[in-house]
């Protein structure tokens, strides 16, 4: 039998978050009680987040950008409105996605036994195109 | 025997795909659940060729 399934990544665990980050080439922060973002002037704003990248790696005229965990678990970004007219928008939230979801899912499939086979990257007009390929034993 | 292939493409704006090959019908649920991870469905169907085996099965089955 064959089957296709699309999905929509749900961001819900704090590693993978992090590291699809550092793969996208920024060092976040963790903070489990949650910390103030800090805006353009230095000072700090009044969202709060548990993951956050720090305004000096995106840019002097930037805002933190965070990651704020909800009552339901899953994560969502803290972005400003400048931050994403400079692109950091939902485009760049697609990339941190995709990430995301390519670290789940080579995670997931060692912990379940399947035997990873390569990864192909196909450059598309919306972006990179990320294949992964597994085996069942 | 049929290899057990599962491909997962990740789309840029963090959308993906999953896709078996080789899987029987009563097991693809469980590897579809392995590799969504959670994620909210947006769409699933059977490739052409699952319609395509059965309509070749009733053929040969038609002609004995």
């Amino acid at each position: 039998m064959s089957k296709y399934s699309e999905t929509s990544t749900t961001v819900r665990n704090q590693a993978y978050l992090v590291a699809a980050l550092g793969d996208l080439g920024y060092k976040a922060e963790i903070h489990v009680d949650g910390s103030a973002l800090v805006g353009y002037e230095g000072r700090e704003r009044s969202e709060r987040a548990h993951v956050i990248i720090r305004r000096v790696q995106i840019g002097s005229a930037s805002n933190d950008i965070g990651f704020v965990r909800k009552p339901d678990g899953t994560f969502g970004a803290v972005l400003s409105e400048y931050d994403r007219a400079i692109g950091f928008d939902e485009k760049w939230l697609g990339r941190v996605h995709q990430a995301y979801k390519e670290q789940q899912t080579l995670s997931d499939a060692k912990a379940k036994g399947y035997v990873f086979r390569g990864r192909e990257v196909v450059q598309t007009p919306e972006g990179p195109q990320i294949r992964l390929q597994f085996t069942a034993r | 025997m049929q290899q057990k292939l599962i491909t997962v493409t990740l789309e840029p704006d963090g959308t993906s795909k999953i896709d078996l090959e080789g899987f029987a019908d009563s097991t693809c649920g469980k590897v579809m659940d392995d590799f969504r991870g959670g994620d909210r469905v947006l769409s699933e169907r059977r490739k052409p060729e699952y319609y395509n085996k059965g309509r070749d099965q009733q053929l040969q089955q038609g002609n004995q």
